[in-house]
């Protein structure tokens, strides 16, 4: 299936149109990010589907924003599924990184995928090679608000329990890319405590994801606690769409309600 | 909303209650228990009546399930039984 997606790159690689595609490598049965410069490793690209669809993705727009801030005036293609895709988008609104520098190669995501990410568009709109699949309804954050508030408070509460505050959610997320973060703030979040206080430290983050999160769900795979975060994500989302009618990564010229300021 | 020190500052801030709300009532704690208000520092009587209301509505409520206080009395409780 990545016979397109392959010809593609090699041309950009072979025109010079780019310094490198960031995409992802198999060696000795693992798959890992890379950056291929050379057109003869295509022949190890992976599509990031090892031994399920797609259950060997990384954060590849996060190593795309270091990679642009050392070399800032070159060009890469980057492999985007549509998750990734979204955040491409809001990361040049947020002038992380520079549209004009960056050459999306999209990738549909199979059903399997769609269905268990209850992804919303599992494909970009810059789509190479893979399916145009369909929108999947949620039933994740259906199921905590068809709960009753006592047992909602349960069911958090048990789950944010089990966090050993590795901070690996935020470190594995394309979209968080402050220099400097709230929940490393002593004065904020008390430090050397376990778990850290909660609902307060995961409200944090999801509070500081609106306009940001592309529900790419790496947060929760990355979880060693296993806690649903792209649940607590996903209903972010809902939130900032219902009230505030924005859907993050969805359009070009458009910017978050939390970063425009009107006066009605 | 915008007539703030801050000029738009409070129409942010408003943004932001609408969302906590929200995301508080989807952890399990009542929206309620979080209230915000524009009130200008010339109207006490206004402010007095504003955070009076609000004590009241809270305590209707009755105690924060979170708090830490009380989880350890139920605990000492326990343990005296
Ligand atoms: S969220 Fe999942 S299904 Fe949707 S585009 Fe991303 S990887 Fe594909
Ligand atoms: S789903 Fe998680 S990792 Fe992905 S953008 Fe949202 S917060 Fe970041």
């Amino acid at each position: 299936m990545s016979k397109k997606i392959k010809e593609t790159v090699r041309t950009l690689l072979v025109e010079g149109k780019i310094r490198g595609f960031l995409g992802l490598i198999e060696r000795d049965g693992h798959v890992m990010p890379h950056l291929f410069g050379d057109p003869q490793e295509l022949e190890h690209l992976s599509l990031g589907d090892h031994g399920r669809a797609g259950d060997a993705r990384y954060p590849l727009n996060q190593i795309l924003i270091q990679l642009m801030r050392a070399y800032p005036e070159e060009t890469f293609a980057v492999l985007v599924r549509g998750c990734d895709e979204r955040g491409l988008r809001e990361l040049f609104k947020w002038q992380q990184l520079r549209e004009e520098k960056v050459i999306p190669i999209g990738l549909g995501c199979p059903e399997e995928l769609a269905r268990a990410c209850e992804c919303e568009k599992p494909f970009p709109d810059n789509l190479l090679d893979g399916p145009k699949g369909e929108k999947v309804e949620g039933q994740k954050v259906a199921r905590v608000n068809a709960m009753d508030i006592d047992a909602r408070l349960r069911f958090w509460k048990a789950e944010f329990d089990r966090c050993i505050k590795c901070l690996g959610c935020r470190n594995i997320c394309p979209m968080c890319f402050c220099k400097e973060c709230t929940l490393e703030e002593a004065n904020l979040i008390d430090s050397g405590e376990i778990p850290p206080a909660n609902p307060t430290f995961h409200l944090v983050r999801a509070i500081h994801m609106v306009g940001r999160c592309i529900d790419c769900g790496l947060c929760e795979e990355a979880c060693p606690a296993d806690i649903p975060l792209r649940t607590l994500y996903k209903k972010v989302a809902e939130i900032v769409s219902e009230e505030f009618g924005y859907k993050t990564g969805y359009t070009v010229d458009e910017k978050s309600p939390f970063n425009i300021i009107e006066v009605k | 909303m915008g007539e703030c020190h801050y000029q738009s500052g409070n129409v942010m801030a408003n943004k932001r209650m609408t969302l906590l709300q929200k995301l508080l009532e989807f952890s399990g704690l009542h929206a309620d228990r979080l209230r915000v208000r524009w009130v200008s520092s010339a109207e006490a009587a206004e402010y007095v009546r504003e955070v009076s209301g609000f004590v009241e509505d809270i305590k209707k409520l009755g105690p924060n399930p979170l708090s830490v206080k009380r989880a350890m009395r139920s605990v000492r409780n326990e343990q005296k039984d």
